[in-house]
């Protein structure tokens, strides 16, 4: 890449002072090569797999070491000013906590009806392929690690009821040897 | 730019200089897309187990009981630290400097491993008041122990 090298210049533009022409040129090769292994590095980590559950900013999730791949799933986030199911809030946070019940009757009534129509997909789509029945009844909890348990136990018991097979809690992956001490 | 010396027809040296412009373009852009569509903070997930608690369905077929189920082991987490109850070993691990002492934790469970090998299942249970942080730490240590088969106990304690 030719450039022109600085230095003094006349009111036209031109250099002035000496009368060579010089052309630097750029050694382009190191940047070229470091831009490619960060492409490669960048690649690598690229993941996709956290496309697949929305995270919300209020929520400060706990760490764990020994974790497992998120899979799509439906979603109840609690946070310390709402509950929500699937980005549609249920209730306030204060409400739940609140409540006298183990049950939360909102959430309830939602995800009956979220397994009622995968039931009836389901009941559609047996006649081809059974083998991924029942996947869906999936629930990740996303949960703010400065609530107490309670709020969490009345969801819990809340999902269970309402025909929940698999729940699972959203956590941020640590190495171990960071979180215990591990030698 | 880059140049490579080739020689023509006469023998003579000519200098090919190779278009690195559009290929840095490329990379830039590359970068830049990725830079910005990169997750920093890895989120997984804990898999419990099914409730102890959870509806039986018709569907549900009758499981046989886990190896050593007449050994009970269940962690209790309380406001003062851990309780650990092995069959009828009961441990107690105080909270250390006001923080829940997982490693002492690790290390225990890690023993109950060893002495019951076979054993993959345990219960969880909390008070109220307890912070969440603190049951996903128990469920880590447990998992990290060897203890796939997480339940947690959601009943009063």
């Amino acid at each position: 890449m030719p450039i022109y090298v600085p230095g003094k210049r006349d009111r036209r533009g031109m250099r002035s002072g000496s009368k060579r022409n010089v052309v630097a040129v750029l050694q382009l090769t190191a940047m070229v090569d470091m831009f490619t292994v960060l492409v490669v590095f960048l690649l690598q980590n690229y993941a996709s797999t956290n496309q697949i559950l929305p995270i919300s900013d209020q929520i400060a999730l706990p760490e764990a070491t020994l974790v497992k791949e998120l899979k799509p799933s439906f979603v109840v986030i609690l946070s310390k000013e709402f509950l929500s199911f699937n980005e549609q809030k249920m209730s306030s946070f204060a409400d739940v906590e609140q409540s006298n019940t183990w049950m939360i009757a909102a959430l309830f009534d939602k995800v009956k009806e979220e397994i009622g129509k995968l039931d009836r997909e389901n009941i559609d789509s047996t006649s081809s392929d059974t083998s991924e029945v029942g996947v869906q009844y999936k629930m990740t909890l996303q949960v703010d690690k400065e609530i107490n348990f309670l709020p969490v136990k009345k969801i819990l018991y809340t999902l269970t009821q309402a025909g929940v097979k698999e729940i699972n809690f959203a956590v941020i992956k640590v190495q171990a040897k960071d979180k215990y001490q591990l030698l | 730019m880059a140049h490579v010396e080739e020689f023509n027809s006469n023998q003579q040296k000519v200098a090919v200089e190779l278009n690195l412009v559009p290929f840095i373009d490329l990379m830039s852009v590359c970068i830049i897309f990725l830079l910005i569509t990169a997750v920093w903070t890895q989120i997984s997930m804990i898999q419990l187990g099914s409730s102890v608690y959870a509806q039986k369905t018709s569907e549900d077929s009758i499981k046989e009981p886990p190896p050593y189920a007449e050994i009970p082991f269940r962690v209790n987490v309380l406001e003062t630290g851990f309780d650990v109850l092995v069959g009828k070993q009961q441990l107690v691990i105080p909270l250390k400097q006001g923080e829940y002492d997982a490693k002492s934790l690790l290390k225990y469970v890690q023993k109950v491993k060893e002495q019951f090998p076979e054993k993959n299942d345990v219960i969880v249970a909390s008070r109220n008041q307890v912070k969440y942080e603190y049951i996903v730490t128990a469920l880590d240590v447990l998992l990290l122990a060897g203890f796939p088969e997480v339940v947690i106990a959601t009943g009063d304690m």
